[in-house]
C-alpha cells in the first residue's frame, strides 16, 4: 500500500507539468512564477516562526538529548 | 530521491505539455487527475490512522501539544494573506497556497485541481522551498532561538522528511 500515495504524486505532478508545458506563454510566466513562489515561501515562514517563537518563549528549552523530548 | 523523482515528473510533463504529444497514455493522465486524487487521498488517510499512540500523545501533553500547530498554521495563514496583497491576486489563493505547509507534493496538485495549474505550480514551488529550506534554518534557529521554533519552518514536514 505504501506505493500508492509517492505513485499517485508522480503521476499528477506530471499531469501539472503537460498542463503548464501547453500554455503559449510559459516561459515567460516561469519567473513570474518563482518570484511569486519565492514570496508564498519567504513571508508565511517568517511568520510562522515569529508567532510560535513568541508563543513558546516562556517554555523550557528541552536539551536535544532529553528522555522527555516531545516527537514520535 | 523522492525530490529529485518529484522534479523529475514534472520537468518531463512540461516537455510533453511543449511538444503537444498526443500519446493515449499521457492524455489518459492528464484527464483522470481527479480520479488520482481521491486516491492519494485515500492512502494518506490509511497512512495517518496507521500512526500508533497519536490520541495517548494529546492526552498526554494536553492542550499545549496544539499551541505549536496553532502558531504555524496562523502565520502561514497571515503571510499567504500578505502575499495575496503584494502580488494582486485573491487573498482565497494566497491563503490556499500557503497552507500548504510545506506538503509541496499535495499542495500542488489539490490547487491545480481546484483553481488552476499557475497557482498549483507556486504552491509547488513555494512548499518545496519551504521543505528545502527547513534544513538550513533549523540548525540556526535552534541556537538563536529555542527549539520549538525549530518546527515553525518545516511545519508539515517536520512528521517526516525534517523530522530527524
Amino acid at each position: 500500500m505504501e506505493w500508492i500515495s509517492p505513485a499517485c504524486t508522480f503521476l499528477l505532478i506530471f499531469a501539472m507539468g503537460s498542463l503548464l508545458g501547453q500554455r503559449e506563454n510559459f516561459w515567460q510566466e516561469l519567473s513570474q512564477l518563482g518570484v511569486s513562489s519565492a514570496l508564498f515561501f519567504a513571508i508565511p515562514t517568517l511568520l510562522s516562526i515569529v508567532i510560535v517563537f513568541f508563543l513558546t518563549k516562556g517554555w523550557r528549552n528541552r536539551q536535544p538529548d532529553s528522555p522527555e523530548r516531545m516527537g514520535k | 530521491m523522492i525530490l529529485l523523482f518529484l522534479i523529475a515528473s514534472l520537468l518531463l510533463g512540461i516537455l510533453c505539455g511543449m511538444s503537444g504529444t498526443q500519446f493515449w497514455l499521457f492524455s489518459l493522465i492528464s484527464w483522470h487527475t481527479d480520479l488520482i486524487l481521491y486516491l492519494l487521498m485515500f492512502s494518506v488517510g490509511i497512512s495517518v490512522c496507521m500512526q500508533k499512540g497519536i490520541f495517548s500523545k494529546i492526552k498526554e501533553y494536553h492542550l499545549k501539544i496544539f499551541i505549536i500547530p496553532f502558531g504555524i498554521i496562523a502565520g502561514s495563514f497571515l503571510g499567504g494573506i500578505l502575499c495575496s496583497w503584494i502580488l494582486s491576486m485573491p487573498v482565497s489563493y494566497g491563503a490556499a497556497i500557503a497552507s500548504g505547509l510545506g506538503w509541496h507534493s499535495l499542495a500542488g496538485v489539490t490547487i491545480s485541481n481546484l483553481i488552476d495549474a499557475q497557482m498549483g505550480s507556486i504552491a509547488f514551488m513555494s512548499n518545496l522551498m519551504r521543505e528545502l529550506f527547513s534544513f538550513f534554518l533549523i540548525p540556526l534557529l535552534a541556537v538563536r532561538l529555542n527549539c520549538y521554533t525549530c518546527i515553525a519552518p518545516a511545519a508539515a514536514t517536520s512528521e517526516d522528511t525534517t523530522l530527524p
